[in-house]
């Protein structure tokens, strides 16, 4: 039986609504998974905690919920293992952490507005790529300059928590630096009427 | 070209800047609180993303205008051009659209450097007034935290055209009428066939004189002979809609509770088709086409010919519609002396039977177009499958009565129209009486 043509809106090439909400799963485990991963938590807690993630991004995905209860509850157990379980300083897991918990971000806003069988045009997300860049760089760059300065102080002191300072300073430092070029750019471009 | 044009105002806050605010705060505190500085790193993006959004906060207003042609004749699809304007930031928009019998279709869009135009299509192959898209737009900050919308953009209306089919040959009256055309009558006129040689009269012109003929049969000239031909004539085609009910193949919707969809042609679209088809090839010929409409006791449209009034009639045809409860008319409608009445109906009740009978008794040729689709029986209960039955065989009876009395019946869904139209037409013109 032949498939009836049904309404449609000619844009540019576009991938479907559900390849996002799966994105946005996927991204929420790997925020977890990456927090987690060789700290020895059970594998029960592990599969458990990842069900829990999967079954909220696919519910709210059915009952067109917003995309941030994935997010919260990808961000909420990372956090705990990270505090409780991780090992302290820079690894392996900060970079990784800070895309995975970046891109779960953003997915969540476009789960939040787009359903599973909404076309997403490619070029919305080839607008979003520059722009998670330019944000992750920063947050790498203060990420990594974080960790700099604590292994510093560490072999100074001999205390982490002296870093944490340093690391707050930094990042404040880059996050001001980066609000006033973006105001720049804010101010150079024209505003329309209201 | 018809445009509707609908705007929003407000810029409203979205959740994702609280949240990305909360949850980068509680981060950096919780690293900061447990001496964690990898924790507090992992804040960043959380915050450069309100950062980026409250400094890129769109201003302006979003407009979306939809355009589409006034009319259009039938084709696959019917397309409605949408133009998004929207400020410097707001480079995202959710578009929303939904057309009548169809799902809702949306769509995330860019909206590069503040204009976007998309082109909205949908199928169709209904003919008449249609109701295209309506539309909603919501525009969207690129690096999220705004919302302004939905803009509302209400339905356009386009007038849909029935396409002007193929028909090569029709049956035209018989009775032939007035001093163009392109048939002879039987009248001496100034018509291309011979009629006979005869000696020349007063009023005959000098250059009718047949020489051969003359030179022949008076050699010595004491009589001239002229070449009389027949007359030219033209003949007249009366098309009657009957608008009265409009019903598609599916006979779950003839309750009125669902509309039909918009890949099924209903009865009124068949008849739209049909009688602009015939139109189109009675006009071709170079006869005369009036139009009536059993639904409406408007006046008809009178006999004519050319390219402006089929022009005319399609627009008329495309017009006709059910209008309120089916009205039943007790006297046929008036035809101009020696007319052909082509009646296009679904015949699902005995008025349009009736009427046809009346011209059939007042001397007119009529051909009966039965213009029900071809039934879909699914979704029916028990009871509404056998009520159909019942109806099938009513209207089955009514057209074999019409049949049995001299109406020629055609079926136009499913049948081969233009076949029996040609066969009947050639079957008038072997014994056609001048």
């Amino acid at each position: 039986m032949s498939r009836i043509p049904g309404p449609e809106i000619d844009c540019g090439p576009t991938v479907p609504g559900w390849a996002l909400h799966l994105g946005l799963a996927a991204a929420a485990v790997g925020v977890f998974l990456a927090a987690a991963a060789g700290t020895g938590l059970p594998v029960g807690v592990m599969v458990t905690v990842i069900l829990v993630i999967v079954v909220t991004a696919t519910a709210g995905s059915a009952v067109r919920g917003p995309g941030y209860l994935t997010l919260g509850l990808s961000l909420f157990p990372a956090t705990v293992a990270m505090l409780t379980l991780a090992p302290v300083g820079y690894t392996w897991r900060t970079p990784v952490l800070m895309v995975a918990i970046h891109a779960t971000v953003r997915l969540s806003w476009y789960a939040t507005h787009v359903l599973p069988a909404t076309r997403v045009e490619l070029a919305v997300l080839g607008a979003e790529g520059p722009r998670f860049v330019v944000i992750n760089c920063v947050g790498q760059a203060v990420a990594l300059l974080a960790g700099a300065v604590t292994a510093v102080t560490e072999q100074g002191s001999g205390s982490a928590s002296t870093g944490t300072g340093w690391a707050g300073v930094l990042g404040a430092v880059a996050l001001l630096a980066l609000a006033l070029a973006l105001r720049g750019a804010a101010v150079r471009r024209p505003l329309t009427s209201r | 070209m018809t445009s509707l044009t609908a705007d929003a105002a407000v810029w409203r806050q979205d959740a994702s800047l609280i949240v990305s605010a909360a949850a980068g705060v509680l981060l950096a505190a919780v690293g900061l609180l447990f001496g964690r500085p990898q924790i507090v790193a992992l804040a960043t993006p959380l915050v450069l993303c309100v950062v980026w959004s409250v400094v890129q906060r769109p201003r302006g207003d979003v407009t979306a205008t939809a355009a589409t042609a006034s009319t259009a004749v039938r084709a696959a699809a019917l397309d409605v051009e949408l133009t998004i304007t929207a400020p410097a930031g707001a480079d995202v928009a959710v578009v929303r659209a939904l057309s009548p019998g169809n799902p809702t279709v949306d769509a995330l869009v860019a909206v590069p450097h503040g204009q976007r135009t998309l082109r909205l299509r949908t199928p169709s192959v209904r003919t008449g007034t249609r109701e295209l898209f309506t539309v909603d737009v919501l525009a969207l900050a690129g690096p999220g935290g705004w919302n302004q919308g939905p803009v509302h953009v209400p339905p356009s209306q386009m007038l849909v055209l029935p396409p002007h089919g193929r028909l090569t040959l029709v049956p035209v009256s018989q009775q032939l009428r007035g001093l163009t055309g392109p048939h002879s009558s039987r009248r001496l006129g100034d018509g291309p066939e011979m009629r006979d040689v005869a000696p020349l009269r007063a009023g005959d012109s000098l250059r009718r004189v047949d020489w051969r003929a003359t030179a022949r049969r008076s050699p010595d000239l004491a009589q001239l002979y002229v070449r009389r031909t027949f007359a030219p004539s033209e003949a007249s085609v009366v098309l009657v809609v009957d608008s009265r009910d409009d019903v598609g193949p599916r006979v779950a919707t003839w309750g009125g509770f669902q509309d039909s969809a918009p890949h099924e042609q209903t009865s009124l679209d068949l008849a739209r088709e049909a009688a602009a088809a015939v139109a189109k090839a009675v006009v071709d010929a170079g006869d005369r086409v009036g139009l009536d409409d059993l639904g409406r006791l408007a006046s008809p449209l009178p006999l004519a010919g050319g390219k402006r009034h089929l022009q005319r009639l399609t627009y008329a045809l495309a017009l006709s519609r059910p209008v309120g409860a089916p009205p039943t008319r007790r006297r046929a409608p008036q035809i101009p002396a020696g007319a052909l009445v082509y009646l296009f109906s679904t015949f699902l009740d005995d008025n349009a039977a009736d009427i046809a009978s009346q011209w059939q008794s007042h001397g007119h040729r009529v051909i009966a177009v039965d213009t029900l689709p071809e039934a879909n029986l699914r979704g029916l209960s028990v009871r509404e499958t056998y009520a159909w039955r019942l109806t099938e065989i009513q209207r089955g009876n009514r057209l074999e009565t019409l049949a049995r009395s001299g109406v020629d019946v055609l079926r136009w869904a499913g049948g081969d129209a233009a076949r029996d139209l040609r066969a009947a037409a050639r079957a008038q013109a072997a014994g056609r009486p001048r």
